[in-house]
């Protein structure tokens, strides 16, 4: 077997400092130093739930999805900041003091493999909730 | 005093069943999550199960945090089996919930495996029973015998279960299929089905393949997955011939992939999904209740 754990070769520091780096790289705006810090064979899947407009079918290269990412920042700006999602570090996107998006990622070899963007709302309900 | 029921004692045994829910509460709530990938459909599966528990005999339940776990699990492996479905409807791709930790100590507290994104997504594409015997077993430690138990199986089934969903784990996510190669299988997998070719269609599947369907038709009753080519293969070749009799078939479009939707005398009876992937075909979904779907746009080929 070749296979391995989806991410046991990545420590959840080394999945940190990647995701604190593609923060700074997405505040840049500048898609060249975005595609860095992706793999080659990198996929963007986004779930929208038919509410918000998301490309049914997924962004695959690292070209694509940096360009992807700096496009969707040019026109919807957004505050970014790095919290632990699932037990590991991941993007949550304000816009107006609400939380617009959650992108968890998947980083394989110092390498971004996955990027998955909810925007769906109803998915997002409980981080926008008031806390009791 | 013996015998007679006193307001007090029924203060305290609401007491007790409220104190005996509320500590395992943050547990049932992580099983469910992990199961379903949603945040609503878990809080709702441990009200349920709050119901249920209050509504129990629960002077002869002995080991209360089981029972509940027990309720909670097999509520989800139930929703899991019709949420398949409706992912597969879902408009562009179905994600989990994603939670913030930092914010629920509640469910990083026990144990924080089984949590990760990129687990979820993979627990999602096994059976509702691997998945509760996995998460069981991986995030709750709870012992086989007790998994064997909640899920209605035996020791060794059971272990089955478990380690088929941990190699499903361990094997690196496979890249799906590109659409003309998804659309290739498709259309072979349709020749060698209504043909009843069990050679043919064993080269089409991925050796772990899985064949569900959502449980609306009688016909398929198949409301257990199938797993493995040759079982699968089989399966198929068996119900070739009057299935596929007399079927118009018309190709659609289902969570931005082609598949098939198939009708006699204008009346829809099934839609067919697949996920494929370099290794083949992974999945086959039978919906079988196409009335409950959303309505589904032509391919034009």
């Amino acid at each position: 077997m070749t296979g391995h754990h989806c991410s046991s070769k990545t420590t959840p520091y080394q999945h940190g400092a990647v995701v604190h780096a593609l923060r700074a790289a997405a505040e840049t705006g500048d898609a060249a130093v975005i595609s860095a810090l992706l793999d080659p064979a990198v996929e963007m899947l986004t779930d929208g739930g038919g509410l918000v407009a998301a490309n049914p079918h997924g962004v695959r290269g690292a070209q694509a999805v940096a360009r992807r990412i700096c496009d969707v920042l040019d026109r919807q700006p957004a505050e970014i900041s790095v919290r632990e999602i699932n037990g590991q570090a991941g993007l949550v996107l304000r816009r107006g003091g609400s939380v617009s998006a959650v992108v968890c990622v998947n980083v394989r070899h110092r390498r971004v493999t996955d990027l998955w963007v909810v925007l769906n709302p109803e998915k997002l309900r409980h981080w926008n909730a008031p806390h009791d | 005093m013996g015998g007679r029921v006193t307001g007090e004692d029924i203060d305290d045994n609401m007491q007790r069943t409220t104190e005996t829910f509320t500590s395992v509460r943050p547990r049932l709530f992580g099983i469910a999550y992990r199961m379903l990938g949603s945040v609503s459909e878990a809080e709702d599966i441990v009200q349920e199960t709050w119901v249920r528990w209050q509504g129990a005999d629960r002077d002869a339940v002995e080991n209360a945090p089981a029972f509940l776990a027990t309720i909670t699990t097999r509520l989800s492996m139930n929703l899991a089996q019709s949420a398949r479905a409706r992912h597969e409807t879902y408009v562009g791709p179905w994600l989990p919930d994603p939670i913030d930790t930092s914010a629920n100590p509640e469910l990083g507290a026990e144990r924080g495996e089984a949590l990760e994104y990129a687990v979820l997504l993979l627990l999602e594409k096994l059976t509702p029973a691997e998945r509760a015997a996995y998460v069981l077993r991986e995030a709750f430690d709870y012992p086989y015998p007790l998994i064997a138990d909640i899920v209605q199986s035996s020791e060794p089934a059971t272990r089955k279960l478990v380690s088929r969903a941990r190699k499903h784990l361990t094997v690196e996510r496979r890249r799906p299929a590109p659409a003309p190669e998804h659309r290739r299988l498709l259309a072979a997998f349709l020749t060698a089905a209504q043909s009843g070719d069990v050679v043919s269609l064993e080269k089409l599947f991925a050796a772990d393949v899985v064949s569900y369907s959502d449980g609306g038709g009688v016909k398929l009753a198949a409301r257990i997955p199938i797993i493995g080519r040759e079982r699968v293969a089989k399966f198929i070749a068996a119900f070739s011939s009057h299935f596929w009799t007399d079927a118009d078939l018309r190709w659609v479009e289902a969570n931005g992939h082609p598949a098939v939707e198939l009708s006699r005398d204008g009346v829809v009876y099934t839609i067919l999904t697949m996920t494929t992937s370099e290794a083949g075909i992974d999945q086959l979904l039978w919906l079988m209740n196409p009335a409950k779907l959303r309505p589904m746009a032509t391919v034009s080929l």
